[in-house]
């Protein structure tokens, strides 16, 4: 199973399909605060992605995966830390 | 290797260009056979597409490359000749030589993006050449509608610093860059679209932009079904990599090429004011236009001279990059005619508003270009293959091995059930020991018919062997000058999986050999009254429990005088010997180790290894080699391996008190005879058989073992070695027996004297004795 829903932080390991979007979008919905552990995931879909973008989530472990890691963790970590406005558009960063 | 798709592309890539390099032989042959076009493009396509599931931008754009040059021919457009052939066979080769790298390391070796730009660019230079007249020039034309002089203002969203980062890059190695903009429709997931995962796929990523809407709402109220994502990216990828990656989704995204020039347009006029868009083009751009189509004027106008083409392209050049296009210069010592050709396309890659082009060759070059971006890298309906092939099981060979070993353990353990007969015979169950037998005859037809079974799986045809040739011949052909016609009769024979593959190698050498010393170059053999074409024979056909192959030539055949000359200045053979030897005899020669008729050693044959090397591998395998030539009407060399090497037959016998098997194929007979009738010639024991003399040499004494009691009779095993018969001297001979051989190894691995080991049904180890060796030590002891 993708996911592991706890009481603040939820565990995504392997590929989250479209599927897991829905009921990721309903824990994070009734979870406050809510946080993430990427560590163990290879893929996120991009409706599980946007979902963990509008609820802020925090990411408690890095992803170990090079594309999430370099690119989407950043992502979520800047929508994090910016709780009820815009993001900032250009907040841009190199590759590495 | 951990990634399971990367292990089956690897394992396919290999009949993929098998495939590609079958076709495109035959479609040389005959060019004009539809059917054979698609198939080579085909394959081609499918090994593209693969390549692009892994990063491996290497192998995709050397592919694309190729896919493009059999796209043109397959439409027509071209007409296929030697050279193209050659520019795609080395396309595939060099994709050959990279996978075991790729399968190794996960990526395409380091040189590869060089030796692939090479061949790329041939294949491509081979394409431009000839579809539209056009000259050798490398216009990027993009697909979308945005002139590269002008970027579209989304570029803008990568971030300005970022971009600012990436301008000294750009102006210093005069490289461009793609940036992408993807924006997936509202309902994309509904399609089964995941945006993400198209954006990973893209190569050599080098920055991403995620951004979503301003007004994101929050959680509570969001719908996470509904799309809001955009993706902004900048890649290294080329452009056809990056259409290729969003070929389902082709309205929702938007590629540009974004040059040094360009960019920074963009960044300083970004600063002033939004960024110029299509239409009014700012006047530079329209001067450097004129500028170019200035060029093409004076290129088109009467009889230019070298020194005024020079000039023009220089110019050319200066303004084609001034206006962003990526531009390579037109071949060293292009003609007029190919000079205004490449203008023509920068002209009409510039969009020019000034002089429309007026020549059909730009026209054509984009209507190419734009029919290639179109179904070039949309894919192929390739799962009516994938179904097709379903059908077919791809099992390790570990496995088969191992499903062999387990029935040979089988036959061992049904071989034992006699000798539990025979024990409850003694004992007094008569009945019991008939009703074994019975079990035993069943038991026995299963295995046998299981072993059968197994051993099928382990055929492989004759033409798998053979594969490699069409292509040697060609080359080789290609390279001597001679005219060579290949037939293949019979490939459908099939044969061990272990034989087949022991067979190519040889073979190799054979063909070579043929080629190099047996086909005469075609002045020769029209002045021998034979046609200009040779012909090269590769035959396979099943004889018994053995599989007879040929490789005949109708060229000029063992030319036995030099054979004779070159042993003797080789010191081979010794004169005197060599004045004693029959034709038949000389012509063997070229099987002796170190022989070569070749003056010269050239990079087609001559080391004199090859024929050396072939009767070895042929003999290693359990097979005979003989020669048929025909002195000015060729040679034929036939060689004889069997069936299979998993099951062997071998002739028990005992000597010096101890079990031996003897392989059935050395043995010629079995004689039984009086002492008495054994004679001494120079003090050695000899045996004549049917007016032949057959030397002895006793079993016990060449293993070392206690000489058995002489009684009045002799047993002799007559074998066959490479210096006549050879009579070993045994205690007794038993029955012959299926055996499964297996070599030997761990402590005793590399004994001399012994071809391996078996097991018999009552549980006795048997050495199964290797004939050569004996045959050695017996004349070691003479």
């Amino acid at each position: 199973m993708p996911l592991q829903l706890g009481s603040r932080t939820a565990v995504l390991e392997g590929t989250v399909t479209v599927e897991e979007a829905e009921p990721l979008a309903a824990w994070l919905r009734q979870t406050a605060g809510p946080r993430v552990n990427l560590r163990d995931c290879s893929h996120l879909h991009t409706a599980a992605l946007q979902a963990l973008l509008a609820a802020r989530v925090k990411v408690s472990v890095l992803p170990a995966d090079a594309f999430l890691r370099a690119w989407v963790a950043p992502l979520l970590e800047r929508f994090a830390a910016t709780p009820d406005q815009k993001p900032l558009a250009n907040s841009s960063k190199e590759a590495s | 290797m951990t990634n399971p798709l990367l292990a089956q592309f690897v394992a396919e890539a290999a009949d993929l260009l098998a495939e590609v390099d079958e076709g495109l032989l035959r479609l040389e042959r005959d060019p004009a056979d539809v059917d054979l076009v698609n198939a080579v493009f085909r394959a081609a396509h499918t090994f593209k597409g693969s390549s692009g599931l892994f990063d491996l931008p290497e192998l995709t754009r050397l592919t694309h490359a190729a896919e493009d040059l059999l796209d043109a021919v397959r439409s027509g457009a071209l007409p296929l000749d030697a050279e193209m052939v050659d520019g795609l066979l080395a396309a595939f080769d060099a994709v050959r030589a990279w996978i075991p790298v790729i399968e190794a390391t996960g990526s395409a070796p380091a040189s590869a993006a060089a030796t692939g730009e090479a061949i790329a660019r041939r294949l491509r230079t081979a394409l431009g050449d000839d579809a539209g007249g056009s000259s050798p020039v490398t216009v990027t034309v993009a697909a979308t509608p945005v002139a590269p002089t002008v970027l579209a203002p989304w570029v803008l969203d990568l971030g300005e610093e970022t971009l600012r980062g990436l301008l000294p890059w750009l102006e210093a190695t005069g490289a461009s860059i793609r940036a992408l903009d993807y924006r997936p429709d509202d309902g994309c997931f509904f399609r089964g679209e995941d945006p993400l995962h198209l954006v990973r796929q893209v190569p050599a990523l080098e920055v991403l932009e995620v951004r979503a809407p301003d007004d994101l709402p929050a959680v509570t109220e969001f719908d996470e079904y509904e799309s809001v994502l955009r993706f902004t990216a900048l890649t290294r990828a080329a452009m056809q990599e990056v259409q290729y990656v969003f070929r389902y989704v082709p309205n929702q995204v938007e590629v540009v090429e974004v040059t040094a020039a360009a960019l920074a347009r963009l960044l300083d006029g970004g600063d002033e004011a939004e960024a110029p868009t299509e239409a009014e083009a700012p006047e530079e751009h329209r001067v450097l236009v004129g500028l170019l189509a200035a060029q093409r004027r004076v290129l088109a106008a009467g009889v230019p001279t070298p020194a005024s083409v020079t000039a023009a392209v220089r110019v050319a050049l200066r303004a084609a990059s001034a206006l962003g296009l990526s531009v390579t210069s037109p071949a060293e010592g292009a003609g007029p005619e190919a000079v205004l050709a490449w203008v023509d396309a920068l002209v009409a890659a510039a969009g020019s508003p000034v002089v429309p082009a007026q020549r059909t060759a730009p026209v054509d070059e984009q209507d190419a270009g734009a029919e290639r971006s179109a179904d070039g890298p949309v894919g192929e309906p390739a799962t009516e293959d994938a179904t097709a092939g379903s059908r077919i099981l791809k099992i390790e060979q570990s496995k088969v091995d191992r499903l062999l070993d387990l029935v040979g353990e089988l036959v061992v353990a049904k071989n034992s059930l006699p000798f539990v007969a025979a024990a409850a015979e003694e004992e007094g169950h008569r009945v019991l020991a008939r009703r074994i037998k019975d079990e035993y005859a069943v038991v026995s037809r299963v295995s046998e018919e299981l072993q059968q079974a197994v051993m099928d799986v382990r055929m492989l045809p004759v033409s798998t062997a053979f594969a490699r040739a069409p292509r040697l011949v060609r080359d080789l052909s290609r390279k001597l000058g001679k005219r060579v016609r290949l037939v293949q009769e019979g490939e459908e024979t099939a044969a061990d999986k272990d034989v087949i593959e022991m067979l190519a190698e040889p073979l190799v050498h054979l063909v070579r050999n043929s080629l190099d010393h047996g086909i005469e170059p075609p002045e020769e053999r029209v002045a021998a009254g034979k046609p200009e074409e040779a012909t090269l024979l590769l035959r396979a056909v099943p004889d018994g429990d053995a599989v007879l192959v040929e490789v005949a030539d109708d060229g000029r055949g063992i030319d036995v005088e030099r054979v004779r000359r070159k042993a003797y200045e080789r010191g081979i053979v010794e004169e005197s010997a060599l004045e004693s030897m029959s034709d038949a005899q000389i012509a063997e020669l070229i099987f002796a180790p170190g022989f070569s008729t070749a003056d010269q050693v050239s990079d087609v044959s001559g080391r004199g290894v090859g024929m050396d090397a072939v009767r070895s591998a042929i003999e290693r395998l359990g097979g005979t080699v003989t020669t048929d030539s025909r002195p000015g009407q060729g040679l034929t060399i036939r060689l004889r391996l069997p069936l299979t090497m998993a099951v062997s037959r071998v002739l028990l016998i005992t000597a010096g008190g101890q079990r031996f098997g003897v392989p059935i194929d050395d043995v010629v007979e079995t004689v039984r005879t009086p002492w008495s009738s054994v004679t001494r010639v120079a003090g050695r024991e000899v045996l004549v058989l049917r007016d032949e003399i057959v030397p002895l040499a006793p079993l016990a004494g060449l293993l070392d073992l206690p000489a058995a009691d002489r009684g009045d009779e002799v047993s002799v095993l007559v074998v066959r070695t490479a210096t006549g018969p050879l009579g070993v001297v045994v205690d007794r001979f038993h029955q012959n027996t299926d055996v499964i051989l297996k070599p030997l190894d761990g402590l005793l691995a590399g004994t001399p004297g012994y071809c391996g080991t078996a097991l018999l049904g009552d549980g006795l180890v048997l050495l199964v004795l290797d004939v050569k060796e004996l045959n050695n030590r017996a004349a070691a002891a003479r």
